[in-house]
């Protein structure tokens, strides 16, 4: 084992630690520590990382704000599938809450890694959306299966038979993110890159720009679950006041 | 030669400088995907906490007329 891969480990394995801490500090901390990274990133791309990338001229800076959305938004929903998973073995009511905030953050991170490549494409490709790419079409489909997720939601009153559905929703479509990471192996590469490769001078500062920007973008959305579960939390509170007041006939 | 930041380019005039003279100019295209995010990130955040902070207020107004309905009940019942 070399090295740069003992590295590589040890930093992932620091930063799951670093994301099981944040969990225990107060909410508002955890969201300005979020939203410090983003801003801290910003400042990595405009003063750190060098413009080397010729082919796709500055256009390729979108990839900075593309990728940790990206990266983030693959391992929000295989989040939501594992606890979609913990509630159809428990049937607990907060296990359906935290998938289901997860599925809307990740459909937060899935809407701006849709609409920054779109951007990117249209500088780099002339136009926005590549019909016959496999990346693009599974992230599309990934998008609407969520949306769906949200929609049937919202149309289902009891809140049991709501969860259990849901969670079968959960983990089935979190199946299609295998697909999306492999689609470029699976189908072919069309339009899509798989990777960026940078100039060997430059590449130690782009990476650690690229991957600070995925761990910064990552605490955030981490932030954002908590800050979308209380969310979730008190509306139950509040369905279960109205059942109260409704039994009472107040 | 000297290291090029984007930030010099993008806050440069177009064909101000060599490299942007050179290659397409893809400043609009940066500047309109890094404020979509932030708009996205911050409007989504904003959401979340007046959602939150309507709930609160609506979850005390609700347990305080339950409280008071419950007090009354009993008042009247003894």
């Amino acid at each position: 084992m070399t090295m740069e891969s003992l590295l590589s480990i040890g930093v992932s394995i620091g930063f799951v630690v670093l994301c099981v801490l944040l969990h225990r500090i107060a909410l508002a901390a955890h969201l300005l520590i979020g939203f410090g990274l983003v801003v801290g990133t910003l400042y990595l791309v405009c003063f750190h990382a060098p413009l080397e990338e010729v082919t796709l001229g500055t256009s390729y800076l979108i990839f900075y704000f593309h990728f940790p959305s990206a990266i983030s938004c693959l391992t929000i929903f295989v989040i939501a599938g594992v606890v979609s998973v913990l509630q159809l073995k428990s049937g607990s009511l907060s296990h359906d809450r935290r998938a289901s905030s997860a599925v809307e953050v990740g459909l937060l991170a899935c809407t701006i890694t849709l609409g920054t490549g779109m951007i990117w494409a249209e500088a780099a490709w002339g136009q926005p959306w590549v019909w016959h790419d496999p990346r693009l079409m599974t992230v599309a489909i990934m998008w609407l299966t969520y949306v769906g997720y949200l929609m049937f939601r919202a149309a289902v009153d009891n809140p049991v038979k709501r969860a259990r559905y849901s969670a079968v929703l959960g983990v089935m479509f979190s199946i299609n993110v295998p697909v999306v990471w492999f689609a470029i192996r699976f189908f072919g590469k069309v339009s899509h890159p798989m990777e960026i490769e940078f100039a060997e001078d430059v590449r130690t500062i782009m990476k650690t720009t690229q991957w600070f920007g995925a761990a910064a973008f990552f605490i955030l959305y981490l932030g954002l679950w908590r800050l979308r579960y209380r969310a979730q939390t008190i509306h139950g509170e509040l369905e279960r006041i109205g059942e109260t007041f409704a039994a009472r006939k107040i | 030669m000297d290291k090029i930041y984007w930030i010099s380019l993008l806050l440069s005039q177009a064909g101000e400088t060599q490299e942007s003279a050179q290659e397409p100019d893809f400043r609009y295209h940066v500047w309109l995907a890094y404020a979509l995010v932030l708009v996205l990130l911050a409007g989504f955040t904003m959401w979340t906490v007046v959602q939150v902070r309507g709930a609160q207020k609506r979850m005390e107004h609700l347990e305080e007329r339950l409280n008071r309905t419950t007090a009354g009940k009993s008042k009247s019942a003894s």
